[in-house]
């Protein structure tokens, strides 16, 4: 009996064995062919950014108004920096909507008096439904003019945008979040897109990590990496994720998440795809793949595109308790979406987005920490049962850790040919250290964050986890 | 490979602030000797009609600087060439007159000129488009037949930079040819010629009239948008004769352009498309109403603000707004009305107009 369970054993072992070398050739494969493309991509991005002049969009009228929408739940430590920080964006035409998702402390009255705030008679009439409109504000000191401050009965991110989205004024809208910061010339670089072609109906920004950095009044002054650990690694990811990945994905017409964080749309078609969804919490990437399949259904030519180079800063968790809650939420934001359009996939009516992209999120993205996980259930059960071959685990163990420390590295690498925004020598050392630490141990863990998102979603965890924040100003 | 690619970004990176200290070292004493040339004292009379002698004169003094460079027979990668060249591109835009005509000179003689011409009908797009930029900075005429073909590239940079560059050397004569040769324009082409055509202002306007008669959709509605920014009345009768025949776009432009140029004659038609069947008509045609700041259609736009759609009520509201005593009235009048929607509308531009909502001074027979 104990030999037939042993037996049995080591075949379901030696094929997933097989299953996983396959896995991961298939996934190493599609990684450096994204990689090829990303920096393809940005080279083009960089020839291109010689013949723009973002004074000449600057001065011209002929440039789309934009509506900047930032909601802001609790963020009385941050607000004031945060729209000090948009009211000052580089911009022809651009009003700034501060959404206060009726926030428990007191953000409001801060805002108040901060901006000198009147309550107004404004006309809110929905397009999108939402939870009910308290007020909308405008300040008294014509600096903040192009404020406006809406004051609602808390609905969650989503109904705040939406409100944000009924409430604007302008053919397109900027979603930001509230506690990051945007560079003076950001809008600028992530509305070039807008001009270059009539068909594009979004545009992602890439996010940076902003702790470490010094920052005053709303600027980052000097760019530094964080002395801590966890953000640092988060760099590392960040570079992975938008300049060797977003960047392809919106080469291809493929791009399936603009970040919350920063984010321009079409107001018009984000109106007719009915806003941002309430019931789930990865409505930024939800509404991306809405704004596809609707353009997709109605056959009307669009794109979605990346721009590597427009900067919001944002405050990276610097916990791992508040980290895994971020990444446990992200991961039953793309779990819920991809069941959300489950249509799409390998849906030949939607090109790219049905053949490559949704295939890619469900089987690498989102599947991807789970066949990890199983792998090294195996392996631990192997060596129990004593079915391993040390050396071709070893081997193997080598490769893949080997793999992962160039696919980082190359992130690194394509941020320092293009904007190499960290400028001392020694924080791009820590970078490539920390490329090849955080094989170990990190990356575990992240794994099992996104394994337990699974559970929390089954279990009909809808929450996004309380997200502490220091606040740009103390640092 | 990994440990190799991570010494390469880090000597890289450390190397990079040397070599800019270089390039910038280079660039000082390039602009310091090409300075000596072009500040020279040079008797001449008059550059324009004396050209001939005063490009004579200016000979000894490109030698002299080619001789101070050491770049005589170097071939064009030359870093003190290329220096050259980026330092004399620079300059470009902070020098006018004569010391312009010295500089334009000078990229001929040193054969940058011809390079740029060649670079104009490389393969690569991204050539063609610096030549192009290049030759609109070197202001030389022999680049305008290389950036003529150029503007029906298949790449959208490309066009947009001859276009840009053929305005900076040939002027606003130009801009008629040009509008009338392009077949699609980009917004960002748009964004980029209109910055040269504000600045031709009232010159531009017969040009642009005549590029209203291309037959591209495209190239009419950037004329007749431009036609409403400069805000020229002898633009109206044009506007007013192609409205009817014009694409949907180009009606939508025509009618904020009408609007923007505030010209009274406008004010039938404008009152027509008041009625069109297309909300977004309508809604330009209110918001043109409302740039001409004419009570004459005040009654229609009380209509629209009482039974149209929503975006058609906003726009017919921000007309009345600024539609003189009438408007206001009206206004105040829709404030009393039972449906929220439109009371809600009024009351927000009666407010955003600085005006206290007082419906005990209605006139209901009037209004």
């Amino acid at each position: 009996m104990m030999e037939l369970f042993i037996e049995f054993t080591n075949l379901v072992l030696n094929t997933y064995a097989l299953f996983i070398i396959g896995f991961f050739v298939f996934v190493n494969v599609f990684y450096f062919s994204m990689y090829a493309i990303s920096f393809g991509a940005i080279i083009t991005y960089l020839r291109r950014h010689e013949f723009c002049d973002y004074r000449v969009i600057m001065q011209s009228e002929l440039a789309p108004p934009v509506s900047i929408l930032a909601p802001a739940f609790n963020e009385s430590a941050t607000c004031v920096e945060s729209v000090i920080s948009l009211l000052k964006l580089n911009y022809p035409t651009a009003e700034v909507l501060f959404i206060n998702d009726g926030s428990r402390d007191n953000t409001l009255e801060i805002m108040i008096i901060e901006f000198d705030l009147i309550k107004t008679e404004r006309a809110y009439i929905p397009a999108i439904a939402t939870k009910e409109v308290r007020g909308i504000y405008v300040s008294r000191k014509t600096e903040y003019r192009n404020l406006i401050v809406v004051d609602k009965v808390n609905g969650g991110k989503a109904d705040a945008l939406n409100v944000g989205i009924n409430v604007s004024r302008y053919p397109l809208v900027c979603a930001i979040d509230a506690d990051s910061i945007l560079e003076s010339d950001a809008l600028l670089k992530v509305a070039k897109p807008f001009l270059d072609d009539d068909r594009v109906i979004a545009v992602g920004g890439i996010v940076r990590i902003a702790n470490g950095c010094k920052i005053e009044r709303g600027h980052v002054l000097d760019v530094r990496l964080s002395k801590k650990l966890i953000p640092s690694f988060q760099v590392i990811e960040y570079y992975r994720a938008y300049l060797s990945g977003r960047m392809g994905w919106g080469a291809i017409n493929g791009l399936l998440i603009i970040s919350g964080a920063f984010g321009l749309f079409s107001r018009e078609i984000v109106l007719k795809v009915g806003g941002y969804k309430h019931n789930t919490v990865g409505e930024d990437m939800e509404l991306i793949v809405r704004m596809h399949r609707y353009c997709l259904e109605n056959n009307i030519p669009y794109s979605v595109e990346f721009v590597p180079d427009p900067v919001c800063w944002t405050e990276a968790p610097e916990t791992l308790k508040i980290l895994g809650r971020q990444r446990n939420r992200w991961h039953r934001g793309l779990l819920d979406t991809l069941l959300i359009h489950k249509k799409m996939l390998f849906n030949k009516r939607y090109k790219v987005l049905g053949l490559v992209s949704v295939p890619y999120f469900v089987f690498i993205e989102l599947l991807g920490p789970v066949i990890e996980a199983i792998g090294y259930v195996a392996v631990g059960l192997g060596f129990y049962f004593g079915m391993v071959n040390a050396e071709i685990f070893t081997l193997f163990f080598v490769v893949s850790v080997i793999y992962g420390v160039m696919f980082s590295i190359s992130s690194v690498i394509l941020e320092e040919i293009s904007f190499h925004r960290y400028p001392r020598t020694q924080d791009l050392l820590k970078l490539l250290v920390l490329a090849v630490v955080e094989n170990f141990g990190y990356r575990q863990i992240t794994v099992w964050w996104r394994i337990k998102a699974f559970w929390d979603y089954a279990r009909g965890v809808q929450s996004w986890g309380v997200m502490t924040r220091v606040g740009f100003k103390r640092k | 490979m990994i440990a190799l690619g991570s010494i390469a970004l880090i000597v890289s990176k450390v190397r990079a602030g040397s070599i800019e200290t270089k390039l910038d070292r280079n660039d000082t004493h390039t602009r310091a000797l090409l300075n000596e040339y072009l500040f020279a004292d040079i008797d001449t009379d008059d550059v324009n009609t004396h050209r001939a002698e005063f490009i004579r004169r200016l000979q000894p003094y490109l030698v002299q600087l080619e001789n101070g460079l050491e770049i005589v027979n170097v071939s064009r990668n030359n870093p003190r060439k290329r220096s050259l060249k980026r330092v004399m591109l620079q300059l470009t835009t902070e020098v006018i007159g004569e010391t312009l005509v010295r500089l334009t000179h000078a990229f001929h003689y040193f054969g940058f000129v011809d390079e740029t011409n060649k670079s104009l009908q490389d393969d690569r797009w991204w050539i063609r488009a610096k030549g192009s930029k290049n030759a609109g900075l070197m202001m030389n005429e022999s680049s305008l037949p290389y950036l003529e073909k150029c503007l029906d590239d298949q790449n959208d940079d490309v066009r947009t930079e001859a276009a840009q560059a053929m305005l900076d050397i040939a002027g606003v004569e130009i801009l008629g040819p040009i509008l009338m040769r392009l077949k699609e324009m980009t917004p960002w082409m748009q964004v980029r010629l209109s910055r040269s055509i504000l600045a031709f202002g009232e010159n531009s306007v017969p040009h642009l009239v005549t590029a209203m008669q291309s037959k591209y959709p495209k190239i009419q509605g950037f004329s007749v948008e431009m036609l409403g920014i400069l805000g020229d009345i002898k633009a109206t009768p044009t506007l007013l004769e192609y409205i009817d025949y014009s694409v949907r776009d180009v009606k939508h432009k025509s009618l904020i352009a009408l609007g923007r140029i505030g010209d009274e004659r406008s004010i039938p038609v404008i009152q027509r498309f008041l009625f069109s069947e297309d909300e977004q008509l309508r809604v330009d045609a209110a918001k043109a109403a409302g740039n001409l700041s004419t009570p004459s259609m005040a009654y229609d736009l009380y209509w629209m603000l009482v039974k149209d759609t929503l975006k058609v009520k906003f726009a017919a509201a921000e007309a009345l707004a600024r539609s003189g005593k009438l408007g206001i009235k009206s206004l105040t009048y829709a404030v009393t009305l039972d449906d929220a929607e439109v009371r809600m509308i009024a009351m927000q531009f009666l407010h955003e107009a600085g005006l206290p909502v007082d419906t005990s001074t209605i006139d209901e027979d009037n209004v």
